[in-house]
């Protein structure tokens, strides 16, 4: 339709923090992930989910 | 063409008044209004439900995809020995009787028995579905169920309102509908983008308060304050600090409200500080902070009755933060602006602690809001 309004996609995203080397990264959001969530680093240090969010393509 | 010939014209044949005037010209400025006069209001009917119908249809769409997303992720997910539709059905249904409100005094307790009553029922009946579900998984399809039932709810009574004022060709009772209907639309529309978010346990942007708690809890010891809430204690330049937030991953609220009441008499804070999302004007800035006073928590009120009373008796001072969005933004996936304004509202928690208490002194924090996907 000419007029109608684009849906917007939103993807989400999971930022991880390492608590040792400070390494950010982010990637795709997984199924069971959740903020606060702890992970081992490469560098061996614990790294964790400092932010779940989404964004528009 | 010249501005001459432009205005070079006889008002008198133009409107066909002139002594060699035509019947039929007269007929057609006549026919039209004597058709406004007499059923204008039913042309306008007409076209005002013409404009409800697509929104009627689109209600309904809203209803039944998110019916069918909440079945087949229970069917999928759950694993139930019984098919759980007629039974989901059943759910959608529900409704609440609120208590009388003749007499007002002790309505506040009647209210929370009604609604706790509600939701530890509906818990027990989701618990039905499998035997090995988790609180978390849980928590999911009960909040994926409020939102079902409330489409389900603004379906039917829009339909009503829209069905009626047709069958009794009452124009005036479709006005109010015609003016509601975009608010309820943009409130449908985020309850219907909320699914994905509760489905797969992301935080929503109502969770910015307990996103904000939460971090500061971090790497203390966590106690259980009252259901599906916990607390903590910290410090902060010589401030004991009592952080309170509802118990994450799960897709919860808590009872803050039962949890005040158990923490102030106990450790009787100086001040309470409380950190929630709130509903943006329009006009006002997605994810701008502001602070005043009061007990900033939403829900049906009891839980605010709750803390403004506790607060009264032992006359300690409230002061609220919030983190300003729209109501589709509150409920679905948070977005990265609301997220981003985590590190902001702490250093605003900081000041406001510092700046209404001494040292020795003690504050409880509390972060308001539904802490799907965010623990402490």
């Amino acid at each position: 339709m000419m007029f109608q309004k684009k849906e917007e996609i939103i993807n989400p995203f999971s930022l991880e923090q390492c608590t040792s080397c400070k390494k950010m990264s982010k990637r795709k959001f997984k199924e069971g992930d959740y903020v606060f969530q702890t992970s081992t680093c490469s560098c061996g240090g614990e790294s964790m989910i400092i932010k779940i969010f989404g964004e528009s393509l | 063409m010249s501005l001459m010939e432009l205005t070079n014209f006889n008002i008198e044949q133009l409107f066909g008044f002139g002594e060699d005037s035509n019947p039929l010209l007269w007929l057609i400025w006549i026919i039209p209004l004597v058709l406004f006069m007499f059923y204008g209001q039913r042309i306008q009917l007409k076209i005002s439900a013409s404009e409800i119908s697509k929104s009627l249809e689109k209600l309904k769409k809203f209803k039944t995809e998110s019916r069918t997303e909440l079945i087949d992720y229970i069917k999928t997910n759950l694993k139930p020995k019984n098919d759980p539709t007629s039974k989901l059905d059943r759910f959608f249904e529900h409704f609440t009787v609120m208590p009388v409100d003749l007499d007002p005094n002790g309505l506040v307790p009647k209210i929370r028995h009604i609604v706790r009553s509600r939701e530890d029922y509906i818990r027990s009946q989701v618990r039905t579905f499998s035997d090995d579900m988790n609180r978390v998984e849980a928590s999911k399809i009960e909040n994926m169920l409020e939102v079902v039932t409330l489409l389900q709810m603004f379906h039917k009574v829009v339909r009503h309102f829209y069905l009626t004022a047709k069958k009794q060709n009452n124009y005036p009772l479709i006005l109010p509908l015609q003016m509601m209907i975009p608010f309820i639309m943009e409130e449908a529309e985020a309850l219907k983008g909320a699914v994905p978010a509760l489905k797969q346990g992301q935080p929503i942007g109502d969770g910015i308060g307990s996103l904000v708690i939460g971090k500061m809890m971090l790497d203390t010891k966590k106690n259980t304050a009252a259901f599906e809430t916990v607390w903590s204690e910290s410090d902060y330049e010589g401030r004991k600090l009592l952080l309170l937030k509802a118990q994450g991953p799960t897709a919860t609220v808590g009872r803050l409200g039962d949890a005040v009441q158990k923490i102030v008499p106990e450790n009787k804070p100086d001040i309470i500080v409380m950190v929630d999302a709130a509903l943006k004007l329009e006009g006002e800035e997605s994810a701008s902070i502001a602070q005043g006073f009061g007990a900033s928590i939403g829900g049906i009120g009891t839980e605010r009755y709750q803390i403004e009373e506790i607060a009264t008796k032992y006359k300690i001072p409230t002061y609220a933060i919030i983190i300003k969005q729209s109501v589709k933004e509150a409920i679905t996936l948070m977005t990265k602006k609301i997220s981003d304004t985590a590190e902001n509202v702490t250093s605003q928690i900081y000041e406001c602690i510092k700046e209404n208490t001494k040292v020795g002194q003690s504050a409880l924090v509390i972060g308001v809001g539904n802490t799907a996907g965010i623990s402490q």
